[in-house]
């Protein structure tokens, strides 16, 4: 493996008794699109400002191609930032604001000028170089605040929320340009991002951060497929979790007690520290993701899969599938995503008729429940 | 919905009654009388006939009142300068610091407001004088400052005088500028506080995040940025600054008389009042032609944030 364009050892940041980032340690390859994701407060933004030279780590340290960058000041970091509000400077024209960090650099005047025209025009932006900021769209201010950092070809791209503060179909166009930016710069972008579908679009590998801990790092599909706690699992998509009142070893296999779904043989590596014998199950969780679930009407066996009943809730349209709420009992639903035909179908049973989830056992998996 | 005011003239008279009743009471009157005397002459010792002679207005030019004028302005331009400079750092560091911090910073800089001026200013007296308070702090580092050059054995080198010779600030321009920052400063800081309290701080980041330097920083973007506050801070320093006269009067011992010290004398002393509503009306064009030129940079500036596309 090739040397990691961003090394982050043992990054700790507190701010008086609030420990913002907990010793994250954390490499990220050069030319990828690296998402940092988690929910609102964990610590996202000030990993990121830590990067760019903001903030300074009260413990560890941040290396830039393997030499130390703990100590450089921002102004001096081949590192660029788009900010969540954009912060393009309301008092200068689009392309003086796209020549500012050249004129920093001291570049020449005919050459700033060729290159702010190059970078207006890899986002889009020809011909609007005059135009003052508060005469553009959110999108667009967004778009000079790309060009405006790239054009200092920085080593690494900082994108905080960058798309947070667009509507929807603003958002998907900005998405798959952001991704065509990146390709076109071969530049390392770092993205930080609450929304876990962005994150999943775009980023080459996410890395999982709750209360200024950091959970897993992975691409979207392992974290998908081997979340490594119900936190993770939850965040990347949905997930059920059953929790595990015990477990036992029967003849080198687990049977897993877990809420209302009664005893369970079930086939996955046997977490560490698990004794042979009846052990409690306590801090564990079973959990189904709402896409792996079926629902029939009649009780047809399925080899392989348990079955669990209840009455139709609610359906909710949503275009390509639909979310099918199932009540097991008074406190406790499960929902199913299916497709257009089937909730079609289930629509004409009417509420309170008896259906039944059922999903494959090896679908589940056994996860330590998240701290809070 | 709110009817417009135009529709409903005599609800809109009755609630502007106390209004226009106040303006015309304590505004226009006053003035009407002003303006008509300094078209007048004085026809007896207590008598004002107004003749509608210019003679008042032409008196403005003599050489005498031009230097006085020229004097107040230059005055009131040196101390909104110094109000500026002190001020920008001073509401900078309060809109920077900790948001339990800044009520009482701000308290710190109002308190002076709530003390009666003429007091303030005798106080001042007591600190400015020849045997002062300022004076005995510059001896006492002036003797400081020999004895470290003993000590390090450099006393005979000339460097210092054997004995401090005290400043002169009463009876000085110095001293009167001295004054009228003293008591000007809150009224700079208020208006740049406001503006750099509102301001982004993601634009001075980022202006930092793109290569520039701290001073850099400042001049391009800060201070840019800030300017709507700098001009609502000198202009709200320099107009009442142009028509002190306290401060020249306590602190320039009468050496360094400003406009309004010649306005005051000729409504007393000398007992023209004529002249001296003609120089007062005078004081109160340039107020509001300064006031005017404020509004238009206002209006330019609300002119380009409304062209949103
Ligand atoms: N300058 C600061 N002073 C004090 N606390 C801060 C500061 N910046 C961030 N925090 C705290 O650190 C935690 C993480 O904040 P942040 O990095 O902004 O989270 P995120 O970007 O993931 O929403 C929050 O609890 C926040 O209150
Ligand atoms: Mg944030």
């Amino acid at each position: 493996m090739t040397e990691p364009i961003i090394s982050i050892r043992g990054v700790s940041k507190r701010f008086g008794g609030v420990t913002a980032i907990d010793n994250i340690s954390l490499d990220i390859e050069a030319g990828e699109i690296f998402a940092l994701l988690g929910p609102s407060g964990c610590g996202k933004s000030t990993l990121l400002r830590m990067l760019a030279g903001f903030e300074h780590p009260s413990d560890g340290s941040v290396l830039l191609d393997g030499k130390d960058l703990t100590r450089l000041p921002p102004n001096r970091r081949p590192i660029n930032m788009v900010f969540q509000s954009y912060a393009v400077f309301p008092h200068m024209t689009v392309a003086k604001n796209v020549a500012y960090g050249l004129e920093m650099e001291r570049t020449k005047r005919s050459e700033i000028r060729t290159r702010v025209a190059q970078a207006l025009e890899q986002v889009q932006l020809e011909g609007l170089g005059d135009r003052r900021p508060d005469q553009l769209s959110g999108g667009q201010r967004q778009r000079v605040a790309v060009a405006r950092a790239l054009i200092k070809r920085p080593r690494v791209l900082l994108l905080d929320e960058p798309l947070s503060a667009l509507d929807a179909k603003l958002r998907d166009a900005m998405r798959l340009e952001l991704v065509k930016l990146q390709e076109m710069s071969g530049v390392t972008f770092i993205i930080v991002t609450h929304d876990q579908y962005e994150a999943m679009a775009l980023a080459d590998r996410i890395a999982v951060l709750e209360n200024g801990c950091l959970r897993q790092v992975d691409t979207p599909r392992s974290l998908y497929n081997n979340p490594v706690d119900a936190f993770v699992a939850d965040f990347i998509g949905n997930v059920h979790t059953f929790d595990v009142s015990k477990i036992d070893l029967v003849e080198g296999r687990m049977r897993v007690h877990a809420d209302i779904l009664g005893p369970l043989m079930i086939d996955k590596p046997i977490p560490e520290g698990l004794l042979p014998g009846v052990q409690t199950g306590r801090g564990r969780v079973l959990t189904i993701r709402p896409e792996s679930i079926g629902i029939k009407t009649g009780e047809t066996y399925v080899p392989g899969h348990l079955t669990v009943s209840g009455t139709m809730g609610d359906i909710a349209f949503q275009g390509q599938h639909s979310v099918v709420e199932i009540r097991i009992n008074n406190s406790r639903s499960i929902s199913a995503i299916v497709d257009d035909a089937t909730a079609r179908e289930l629509d004409g049973l009417g509420h309170e008729t008896t259906v039944h989830a059922h999903w494959a056992v090896a679908d589940m998996h056994l996860l330590e429940s998240s701290i809070n | 919905m709110q009817q417009r005011a135009g529709q409903r003239p005599a609800a809109f008279i009755a609630t502007g009654l106390p209004g226009i009743g106040w303006l015309l009471a304590f505004f226009v009157a006053p003035l009407s009388i002003i303006l008509l005397y300094s078209f007048g002459e004085n026809v007896s010792l207590t008598q004002v006939e107004t003749t509608g002679t210019l003679e008042n207005y032409r008196r403005i030019f003599e050489p005498e009142i031009l230097k006085l004028g020229w004097r107040s302005i230059r005055i009131a331009f040196i101390s909104t300068l110094i109000c500026l400079v002190i001020g920008f750092p001073m509401a900078l560091v309060i809109a920077t610091s900790s948001q339990r911090a800044k009520p009482w910073l701000l308290l710190l800089i109002m308190l002076p407001f709530w003390t009666n001026l003429l007091i303030r200013t005798y106080a001042l007296l007591n600190i400015l004088g020849t045997r002062g308070r300022l004076n005995e702090l510059l001896v006492w580092l002036h003797g400081g400052m020999r004895q470290a050059l003993d000590i390090i054995g450099l006393s005979e080198a000339g460097l210092l005088a054997d004995r401090f010779t005290p400043i002169t600030f009463l009876g000085t321009e110095g001293g009167v500028i001295y004054g009228i920052v003293y008591v000007s400063l809150p009224f700079a800081i208020l208006p740049l506080y406001s503006v750099l309290e509102r301001m982004d701080t993601s634009l001075l980041e980022a202006s930092i995040d793109l290569g520039a330097g701290q001073w850099t920083t400042f001049r391009r973007v800060l201070l840019p940025l800030a300017l709507p506050g700098v001009l609502t801070a000198a202009v709200i320093t320099f107009i009442p600054a142009l028509g002190q006269f306290l401060t020249p009067d306590l602190l320039g011992r009468g050496q360094v008389d400003m406009i309004a010290n010649v306005i005051e004398r000729q409504f007393k002393r000398a007992n023209d009042w004529p002249f001296g509503s003609a120089l007062s009306l005078t004081l109160l064009y340039v107020t509001f032609l300064l006031l005017t030129l404020r509004a238009f940079s206002d209006a330019r500036r609300a002119r380009r944030t409304e062209n949103r596309g």
